[in-house]
């Protein structure tokens, strides 16, 4: 089945497992928590247990946070019990269990020398399904009597108790009425320190997947595994409430995330959001969620790599459910996004553990990880109309109850806000390219590569020194000329292949000199260090051909100043500046060194 | 696909679910030759074997499969 979730994890377990294997135990908890970051899912979840409980044979890996946690109810508990390790640990502390008898809750809360209460448990969570009540009479005013005495004995010494409300069975039955009323009035008259789960509201979200009759039959579980998963992600969501360490703010990247295409190459009326694309539909969806969000007192960031110009153009004329003045944290540059995290935490004076970072490229989830470990990177589907879906399942921003405080802190954050500079990354983002284990291939333009090789000159807006769009024919024209060459250049990483994303073109000028007539990088792999690669081959190009200097050009548009400082950056010296705002340099190549990158170049042809 | 190339399938996932990467399965592998292979590692099994064969494994199976070769019988 293809699930890239799975295989995300399924990935991660393997290189959890390597370490494990190689003794390396706090690199193998790292690489399973990064495996976490999948949207959780029971037959993973319960693998992941195993191999945890296995690893740390019974102890806590030292330095955890351990909580003693009691389950108790009425069906069976042993399903919900490795979820609960799990997904613990994904939060990072270490659940030291009780499990009652089967059965025997109600006996284990009422009795005072119980092996639960000898327990001292610090959380007591309760589990029963709609079949607990089939035995009683269906009487809601009676059912809700007997539970609420039982819930204020639990009130006393079971730590924190988190009490469900009753889930609903199928069909238009009495039962169903009847359970529907006592739920309301557990609700209503429950002891002020139990947390109430409302299991209705977990059912509809999940829907006829809830319940499982095979295996109710066969074992006697209840609710189906999604549903166990259901209700333990809800638990710990309480739980992170209750402690405080609920996420405060959703830092969103902006291209095929908050809208549906790349605004520096699509231009502001094409990327898509609304409309009757089903692409614009989803991203709709997306900042509707956002919008919510906001509502609820969460805070709204973006973290992008694009030219700030066209993002406030985009917001400015496009209709769209977020505006501006919406986002509390806004980092659009070309930074490194490690280091823009670090920056926005800082100025909004939260820690890293508050950001919940929503991007659909995979290398920069990759270094956020690698970079800042305490910021949630949930990985996403390749479609973005599952986003919601998937930040909706690990409720990273759900409180105990919604208050004005929650609801105004978006704009007491708005009135504080002030530009800091950003300070540099220190986790080295050296490293992470490194990790990325990038390799090139490269060779001259030739008819095989001139569709893409056009595409690209008629395409690439941002990264693109000269802006000249070359027409197939004007290419072939100009490669038949001596002295010039055209080389492209191909980028995998081991996330994946990106294509044909670079080029450069050089042409004879005066004696001695080239000069290069376009030099292009796709959006895709920008910030990946593939230009020194390219300035590497150039140069050895043109030492070949017998070249002294070699000349470039900067030729200013709307949208490539991302390349305004490309050409001194490389030791270029600057000319004067021509009468159309053109910036020509110059190099002298005597003493030109190779630009560092790590990119392994495995086939130059 | 033969039965040997099932079995080598079903080793796969015995091994993720009971954590035991150097596991080698034989359709006579029974509950009682791995005290970690219980009730809720049975459930685990029939998931994971369902989601790869595309097949759905009747009640009786999920309450009494106690041996390899039972599971092996009902892949296509």
């Amino acid at each position: 089945m293809s699930d890239p979730g799975k295989n995300y994890f399924a990935e991660a377990l393997a290189r959890a497992r390597a370490k494990r294997a190689d003794g390396d135990l706090p690199a193998a908890w790292r690489e399973l928590r990064t495996g976490l970051e999948a949207p959780a899912e029971y037959s993973s979840a319960t693998i992941a247990a195993k191999f945890l409980e296995n690893t740390a044979a019974g102890a806590s890996p030292s330095g955890w946070a351990v909580h003693r946690v009691a389950l108790i109810g009425a069906d069976t508990l042993a399903f919900l019990r490795p979820v609960i390790r799990t997904l613990a640990f994904r939060d990072g502390w270490w659940p030291v269990f009780y499990e009652a008898p089967f059965g025997a809750w109600r006996q284990e809360i009422l009795e005072p020398s119980s092996a639960l209460r000898n327990f001292l448990p610090e959380i007591t969570l309760v589990v029963r399904g709609w079949r607990a009540a089939t035995m009683k009479k269906v009487d809601a005013a009676h059912l809700a009597g007997e539970e609420l005495s039982l819930a204020r004995r639990a009130s006393e010494g079971l730590g924190l108790v988190i009490w469900p409300g009753y889930d609903l069975p199928e069909g238009d039955s009495g039962l169903r009425a009847a359970l529907m009323e006592v739920n309301q009035r557990l609700r209503s008259a429950l002891p002020a320190n139990l947390l109430w789960l409302d299991l209705v509201a977990l059912q509809d979200e999940i829907g006829a997947a809830w319940q499982d009759e095979r295996l109710w039959e066969a074992v006697r579980q209840h609710p189906s595994p999604a549903g166990c998963v259901a209700v333990v992600e809800a638990w710990l969501a309480l739980l992170r409430a209750r402690w405080g360490k609920a996420r405060k703010v959703l830092v969103t990247d902006l291209d095929n995330v908050l809208w549906g295409g790349v605004v520096g190459e699509d231009g502001v009326e094409g990327v898509q959001v609304g409309g009757d694309s089903p692409a614009g539909r989803a991203h709709w969806a997306y900042q509707q969620y956002l919008t919510e969000l906001r509502q609820r007192g969460v805070l709204l960031a973006v973290c992008s790599k694009n030219n700030e110009a066209d993002v406030r153009e985009v917001f400015a004329r496009r209709n769209l459910p977020l505006k501006r003045e919406d986002f509390t944290g806004w980092m659009v540059n070309w930074e490194d996004k490690a280091a823009n995290l670090r920056a926005l935490a800082g100025k909004l004076k939260l820690g890293l553990d508050s950001l919940v970072f929503v991007d659909d490229n995979p290398a920069e989830r990759a270094r956020i990880r690698q970079a800042l470990p305490e910021v949630a990177v949930p990985e996403l589907p390749l479609d973005p109309a599952g986003y919601v879906a998937v930040l909706r399942q690990r409720r990273f921003f759900d409180t105990l109850a919604v208050s004005e405080e929650d609801r105004n802190r978006a704009a007491a954050y708005q009135a504080e806000e002030r530009r800091e500079e950003l300070r540099a990354g220190t986790a080295s983002l050296d490293d992470f390219l490194r990790s990325l284990e990038m390799t090139a291939e490269s060779g001259e333009v030739s008819d095989a590569t001139l569709d893409r090789v056009e595409q690209l000159l008629a395409r690439t807006n941002q990264w693109n020194l000269t802006t000249r769009r070359h027409s197939r024919a004007e290419i072939t024209t100009l490669l038949a000329q001596p002295g010039v060459v055209a080389r492209w250049f191909r980028l995998r990483d081991r996330f994946g292949e990106h294509g044909l994303v670079g080029l450069w073109i050089i042409a004879p000028g005066e004696a001695g000199e080239w000069e290069i007539d376009s030099w292009i990088m796709s959006c895709r792999v920008i910030a990946r260090g593939l230009e020194g690669l390219m300035f590497n081959s150039l140069i050895k190009s043109v030492r070949q051909l017998g070249a002294k200097r070699l000349k470039g050009v900067y030729r200013p548009t709307a949208k490539n100043g991302l390349v305004a400082k490309l050409l001194p950056g490389l030791g270029f010296s600057p000319l004067k500046t021509l009468s159309d705002g053109s910036q020509p340099f110059v190099l002298e190549l005597a003493g030109v060194s190779e630009s560092p990158h790590f990119i392994r170049l495995v086939d130059a042809h | 696909m033969t039965r040997a190339e099932k079995l080598e399938r079903l080793q796969e996932i015995f091994r993720d679910v009971l954590d035991q990467p150097a596991l080698r399965l034989s359709e006579e592998f029974s509950t009682s030759d791995c005290p970690e292979w219980d009730s809720v590692a049975t459930v685990q099994i029939v998931l994971a074997t369902e989601a790869d064969f595309g097949i759905r494994v009747p009640m009786d199976t999920v309450a009494h499969l106690r041996r390899v070769g039972e599971l092996l019988d009902l892949l296509p």
